[in-house]
Order: structure tokens, then C-alpha cells, then sequence
């Protein structure tokens, strides 16, 4: 009765084993469609990668994300022109200012430049 | 990645690659992962066209998972055997759901490969012999044996310990026996 249950077991264990050594076959259209499902999948990943900000610029795009993006460029822009344009064509009153300041013939008091606390600075 | 160099890199590193959109990668993976894949679902299913059809489906299901696979974490054949497992018991759920009846004939165009016409009976008989095992000692039988995993990653495939996976891979080749010591004769064992 054991040796029929051995040499059960033993011939189980050949088949098994002859199951597993055999190749499978896979069929050319089956290979194909997988493969192109693979690129459809990859075409769709290069799309997202496109379509998102490039992250390998590193520090310029971190500074920039920082300061508020371009919007914030276009304001930082927009009031250095500003002050560029003061600069050559001041107001005459900021230019007699400055020109005291800078030649250093007149002195400027605190109430010079705000007026109204003038009578609190004086009544201390 | 050059082209001569993907056979050396592993699963692994070339489902990462193709995640970052290398076309080659995914072929070198096409070719090593889709026989196993159909070999397993035929096995499980008996039935070719739907084993092609679970076989492009978990393939296509890595693909998608390829940008977002943490290394280190699963072998990609543990993760790919399972999404078969899962895909498989669907669809023989659904078949018992439609026709609890109908028994298949064993189909083996997949696996069939030149062979003495004693060995394709006897082949034939052990697949339409694990066709009567129940469902989870068939996986366990044909993961272990036939697809030569190793227990512990049985377990992790079938989400159970590795006792259940023995004693399961035991039961069901103890079954399996049994079904095919009925045919003995049938199938040239008695003048061995």
C-alpha cells in the first residue's frame, strides 16, 4: 500500500515537474498588444511630465514660487521702473529736500518730514 | 537604459525605468513577465482567451503602477501574481455565477510544446485534474509547483500565513493524486 502511495507521489512529482519545465507559449498578437498598451501608458506619462513645471531648474524656480510667480515679478518690475522714472524727474520739493540732505547746507528736523507730529514732539 | 544591458537589471529596476518613460524597458519586461503571467492564468482558468484577456489586463495594470512603485517594498512577480489571483477568482465567480454546469474540456494551447503523445494525455489529465481541485489549493498547488514559488511569497500573493500555504499545497497535492491514481491505467502508469 506505501509503495503504491510512493510511487503515486513520485509520478505526481515527474508530472508536475515536466508541467513546469514546459516553455509557454505566448501568442505574437498577445506580446504586441501589451506592448502597445506600454507605450500608450508612457505616452500618457510624457504628456504629465510636459504639462508640469520643469523641477530640475531648482534654485530659480524655488526663488520664484517664493516671491509669488510671475505676477509678482510683473509688480517688482513695475516699481522699479517707478523709481528709476523719480530718480531722473524728482517732485521739487523732494528735490530741494534732497539737495539739502546731499549738499549738507541746511538741516532737517524730524518735523521737516511729518509735519503733524511737530506739536506733539514739541509739548514732549 | 542600453539596449544589450536591460537583461541584467531586474524586474524591478526596469518597471522604474519605464516609469520614467523608457520604452525599452517595458519590452525587456513584456518578455520576461507575460509567459508566467499566461502560464499561471491558464493554469487557473482553463481557458485561453480569457487567460490572454487577465494577462493583458494585470500587464496593463503594471504599466499604470510604474511611476508610483516603491522599490524595495515587493518583487514586481509577488505583485503581478497577485493581481492575477485577484483577476482570475473574478472571473471564475463570474462563470459559476452564469453556468455552474458547464464543464470545460482542458484546453492547453498555451502550454502545449513538442511531446510525446503520452506526455500531452498525461499533462492533459493534470490539468483537468487541477481543474477539480477547489479553487485556493489549485492556486497554491500551481504557484508552488508549476510556477515554482517559493511559500513565502505564496503567502503574501494569496494574503494567508505560510502554514495555510503548506498545509493547502499539501491537501491539494494529496488531492491531486487521488484524482489522478483513478487513471493509472489510462494513462500508461501500470507498466512503469
Amino acid at each position: 500500500m506505501n509503495d503504491k502511495r510512493n510511487m503515486e507521489d513520485l509520478a505526481l512529482d515527474k508530472l508536475l515537474a515536466q508541467a513546469a519545465a514546459k516553455p509557454v507559449i505566448v501568442p505574437a498578437d498577445l506580446m504586441q498588444r501589451i506592448e502597445a498598451d506600454a507605450h500608450l501608458v508612457a505616452d500618457a506619462g510624457d504628456a504629465a511630465r510636459r504639462s508640469q513645471p520643469d523641477n530640475q531648474s531648482g534654485f530659480w524656480a524655488v526663488i520664484l514660487a517664493a516671491i509669488g510667480g510671475w505676477p509678482a515679478i510683473a509688480g517688482l518690475a513695475t516699481a522699479t521702473v517707478a523709481g528709476v522714472w523719480i530718480g531722473f524727474s524728482p517732485t521739487s520739493s523732494i528735490g530741494g529736500i534732497a539737495d539739502g540732505y546731499l549738499t549738507n547746507t541746511t538741516y532737517y528736523d524730524v518735523g521737516d518730514f511729518m509735519p503733524s507730529i511737530d506739536d506733539f514732539l514739541n509739548e514732549g | 537604459m542600453p539596449f544589450d544591458a536591460l537583461d541584467q537589471e531586474s524586474d524591478e529596476m526596469l518597471l522604474v525605468a519605464f516609469g520614467q518613460g523608457d520604452r525599452a524597458a517595458a519590452q525587456e519586461l513584456t518578455r520576461r513577465l507575460t509567459p508566467k503571467v499566461l502560464g499561471y492564468a491558464t493554469r487557473m482558468l482553463n481557458d485561453r482567451a480569457e487567460a490572454e484577456d487577465v494577462t493583458q489586463d494585470a500587464m496593463l495594470r503594471l504599466w499604470k503602477v510604474s511611476d508610483q512603485w516603491r522599490t524595495g517594498e515587493a518583487k514586481v512577480t509577488t505583485w503581478l501574481y497577485r493581481v492575477v489571483t485577484n483577476l482570475c477568482t473574478d472571473r471564475l465567480r463570474k462563470k459559476r455565477m452564469v453556468d455552474i454546469d458547464a464543464i470545460q474540456e482542458p484546453e492547453d494551447g498555451a502550454l502545449s510544446v513538442e511531446m510525446s503523445m503520452v506526455e500531452q494525455e498525461r499533462q492533459a489529465a493534470l490539468q483537468a485534474a487541477l481543474q477539480e481541485l477547489p479553487e485556493r489549493q489549485r492556486q497554491a498547488v500551481v504557484l508552488r509547483h508549476i510556477e515554482g514559488v517559493a511559500n513565502p511569497e505564496i503567502a503574501t500573493i494569496m494574503d494567508i500565513s505560510i502554514e495555510a500555504v503548506e498545509s493547502l499545497t499539501a491537501r491539494g497535492k494529496r488531492a491531486l493524486a487521488a484524482i489522478l491514481a483513478g487513471k493509472r491505467e489510462e494513462l500508461g502508469y501500470e507498466n512503469e
